[in-house]
């Protein structure tokens, strides 16, 4: 569905957190070690997504990304990626009774791809249609 | 991608440190964390109180009636710390 850039998409809604499941969806360029790193060379850029297991050890997650290193340093996130995905927090509200359960999936893309008319034709639609057989409840988007 | 995800009718809500990029999209529902750096949108590494306030913030958004467009700009001065 193609939007007018003036209008805002707005879903209301009534649900308190603690009966919500969230789903992270991230442009931090964060992805399991074994998936295939982001494609970091700007001539080609990278428009795909990688889904990230909700049961995924935090431990097994690392981040690449082509953003320069003086205005996304990768070096934090690496060191706990909670700086750019908040998976173990997101489980510490669950295991509190604060949040309702964290989705069986995240989805996480590259920021600063420059491949915008292929990400939003192609890559967006995709991803839209992966959080939507989630039935997350709400999604939580974080950049680097 | 906020835009795709919410026209199916699925709330959203954005962690934002670049202010100028995002007012451009227009975000739903969205929080800015003042002064934090690029590589930690949530907090520093092992920041486990910080993280934890930036996180509740962004998902208190869901909760309440927003302004759609409106990006809040929100403290949290435990960050320096």
């Amino acid at each position: 569905m193609e939007l007018s850039r003036k209008a805002i998409p707005y879903t209301p809604n009534d649900k308190p957190l603690h009966e919500m499941t969230i789903m992270i969806v991230s442009t931090s360029g964060v992805h399991l070690k074994d998936q295939e790193p982001y494609n970091t060379d700007p001539a080609e850029g990278d428009a795909t997504f990688r889904i990230i297991p909700g049961d995924v050890d935090p431990k097994e997650l690392t981040v690449t990304h082509s953003a320069p290193k003086d205005h996304y340093n990768t070096d934090f996130p690496k060191e706990d990626i909670n700086c750019v995905f908040p998976i173990d927090r997101l489980r510490e509200l669950v295991d509190d009774g604060d949040l309702g359960g964290v989705a069986e999936k995240h989805l996480t893309m590259m920021g600063y791809s420059m491949r915008l008319n292929k990400i939003n034709k192609e890559t967006i639609p995709a991803l839209v249609k992966e959080v939507v057989r989630s039935k997350a409840d709400a999604v939580l988007l974080t950049a680097g | 991608m906020q835009r795709g995800i919410e026209a199916q009718g699925i709330p959203t809500s954005l962690i934002t440190l670049d202010v100028e990029q995002s007012s451009l999209m227009r975000p739903p529902r969205a929080i800015h964390p003042i002064g934090f750096k690029f590589g930690h949108s949530l907090g520093k590494p092992h920041d486990k109180n910080t993280q934890m306030k930036v996180l509740l913030a962004a998902l208190e958004e869901i909760t309440k009636r927003q302004e759609p467009g409106h990006i809040h700009e929100v403290d949290f001065p435990s960050y320096n710390q």
